[in-house]
């Protein structure tokens, strides 16, 4: 009995320390931990994204904009209010929430790629929302019938160039430190992991994967399809507009050129490649894309140098820019090929492997 | 007929663009009994079950249903509502959730006796753990009395066609339901995964008192267990009653096992 737990309990002992105890006693490098910060900042938001494609099948191209309104949110309700970020935090994620909600409603008509298209519309009007506020300050004005006159105009959200944003004060210290900012993210991805985990091995999570399974036979069993998309529309912003206030507060400026359709391609990529539709998916899937992006950033200075001299019609810019959507291009396809239900889903093969070749004691 | 019935079809006819499925079809259903759909292909047995469940909307006539919470038009009534006033359903393909283990499947049928929301489901606490609790109990004692528990962890995915045939009708009695709709039980089994489906069936039908729409191909089987019988050709109803007297009727017999050549 005490041997079994040790050896459920000895992973999560040495996740601990090699997660929080190295980490909080600097004995990682700085570079490592905005390593791991930045992934787990994203891995937050396709975390949410999970939920939406993974668990309840639908699709959205909308992700970055969600983080766009939580990184906003978040960052003019410090700005404007001096509103603490542990407040701001999950307001952030509630009014990303409330308009990925709003973008979902299309969910409850088409499916698929005509969804696709349908989500594509919130990577277009909320970047252009947050650079032009004073056109929607008029379209609500005129909505009300005049009776609501908002005055927003760029000041509020920077127009085309951004905004500055305070980083996170905790205890009377200010967390401008790259340990703190790691420190925080890993707290809220573990937040974030056991919500996951919760919502999917519960009532609301049952009916999620019916309505991706079979909407039919959801509804037979007394399950209301709009409810249930909407409320993964809900969760998959939420986690978005969380992860963008992280990345307000600790990458300190905000401008809205950051939030593009490449961004929420992207991480439907890392979703996919990661494995769709398990728990540890989306981690699997950000770590990857981030250590190559990492890597690729090294390599990029030699290859440079080398591939325009072999290939005389490649030039060095066109290595600067092509390198890494071609491997990322690249990681996809072979992904999409080789293993389509992604690296979780490769994993869990494997321990079954090995688990059938060790006899048991 | 008997003064209470259970379930009332009055007059439904179903069309799809010129084509008439259902044809002025009325029936009622008693309560406790086994009531059987029978017709050749087409007769329009699962366009019936269909309108009943609310995934098909009759173009005229009425459902009615007298549950003991009482009496309810259900004609256009939206499909989760239907089961949440206590019909449930099978398929004819098993129409499982692949993703979801076994048991899982059974549990997602809770649904509708289930509280818990997503605050609630995302803390995981106190009431929200209690309530998955009982209820996985619950779907437990219904994998017991499929002899299924082996496979409670299994993907449902992964099962054999007999399985999942079995998967689903237990899914259907997780829901409690008050009137049970099966559609071609039978359908693509073996004689031995047939017997024990019957079984199953009967066991519902004399221990938990389920009321059955039963639609079946297999006469022999339908004759055996229903207590009357519906007959259904070209949409129209020809024969209403007990299964003794449906199978002496001309109509059917001309129907169903076509014309007497001598």
């Amino acid at each position: 009995m005490s041997a079994q737990r040790l050896s459920e309990w000895w992973p999560l002992a040495l996740a601990f320390v090699g997660f929080v105890l190295l980490p909080a006693l600097d004995l990682l490098p700085t570079e490592l931990l905005r390593l791991l910060a930045s992934i787990g900042t994203t891995a937050i938001s396709v975390m949410g994204l999970n939920l939406l494609l993974g668990y309840t099948g639908q699709v959205s191209l909308g992700q970055a904009a969600f983080v766009m309104v939580g990184a906003y949110t978040s960052a003019i309700l410090a700005r404007e209010t001096g509103l603490s970020f542990w407040l701001s935090m999950p307001l952030a994620g509630l009014a990303a929430g409330l308009v990925g909600l709003l973008f979902g409603l299309p969910s409850l008509r088409v499916r698929g790629f005509y969804l696709a298209m349908a989500t594509l519309a919130a990577q277009f009007i909320i970047p252009w929302v947050i650079k032009a506020p004073e056109k929607l300050a008029t379209l609500v004005g005129w909505l009300t019938l005049g009776l609501v006159h908002p005055t927003w105009d760029s000041t509020l959200t920077g127009g085309a160039t951004g905004l500055q944003v305070p980083a996170p004060v905790l205890f009377g210290s200010t967390l401008d430190s790259t340990r703190a900012e790691y420190l925080t993210v890993l707290a809220v991805v573990v937040v974030a992991f056991l919500f996951q985990r919760n919502v999917v091995r519960t009532r609301t999570g049952r009916a999620l994967v019916a309505i991706r399974d079979n909407e039919r036979a959801a509804e037979v069993l007394g399950i209301h399809p709009y409810t249930y998309k909407l409320q993964a529309f809900f969760l998959c912003a939420l986690y978005a507009g969380i992860a963008g206030a992280l990345q307000a507060h600790f990458r300190r400026s905000i401008s809205p050129d950051a939030f593009t359709l490449a961004s929420s391609i992207e991480q439907l990529g890392m979703l996919v490649v990661g494995g769709a539709g398990y728990l540890a998916g989306p981690l699997f899937g950000v770590s990857l894309f981030r250590l190559m992006q990492d890597i690729i950033v090294r390599v990029t200075p030699t290859l440079r140098e080398i591939v325009p001299r072999l290939l005389p019609f490649v030039a060095q810019t066109d290595v600067d820019t092509s390198f890494r959507p071609l491997i990322f291009g690249l990681t996809l396809m072979l992904f999409l090929i080789y293993q389509p239900l992604g690296m979780a889903h490769g994993v869990r093969q494997l321990a079954a492997r090995w688990r059938a070749r060790v006899p048991s004691r | 007929m008997s003064p209470s019935p259970l379930l009332t079809v009055s007059n439904v006819s179903l069309m799809f663009g010129g084509v008439r499925a259902l044809n002025d079809v009325s029936l009622e259903v008693q309560p406790g009994e086994i009531t059987a759909l029978i017709g050749p292909n087409g007769a329009g047995k699962s366009s019936l079950l269909n309108c009943i469940s609310g995934l098909y909307r009759p173009t005229q006539g009425s459902i009615q249903f007298h549950s003991a919470r009482g009496s309810q038009e259900i004609t256009t009534t939206p499909t989760h509502q239907i089961a949440a006033l206590g019909i449930a359903r099978t398929f004819q393909t098993p129409a499982l959730y692949p993703g979801l283990s076994t048991l899982d499947n059974i549990l997602t049928a809770r649904h509708i006796h289930m509280r818990q929301g997503l605050l609630s489901g995302l803390l995981y606490v106190g009431p929200a753990r209690r309530e998955e609790e009982a209820h996985r109990a619950r779907a437990e004692e219904i994998l017991g009395f499929l002899d299924l528990k082996h496979l409670a962890n299994t993907p449902a995915g992964a099962l054999s066609y007999g399985h999942r045939k079995q998967v689903d009708l237990g899914r259907a009695l997780a829901l409690e339901p008050e009137l049970l709709l099966v559609d071609e039980p039978m359908a693509g089994l073996h004689q031995e995964e047939r017997e024990t489906l019957t079984r199953y069936l009967l066991e519902l039908h004399f221990g938990r008192k389920v009321p059955i729409i039963l639609v079946e191909h297999d006469i022999q089987l339908v004759m055996e267990i229903a207590d009357h019988v519906v007959v259904l050709d070209f949409g129209s109803k020809i024969a209403d009653g007990p299964a003794e007297e449906v199978q002496r009727d001309a109509a059917v017999i001309a129907a169903y096992l076509g014309e007497e050549t001598h």
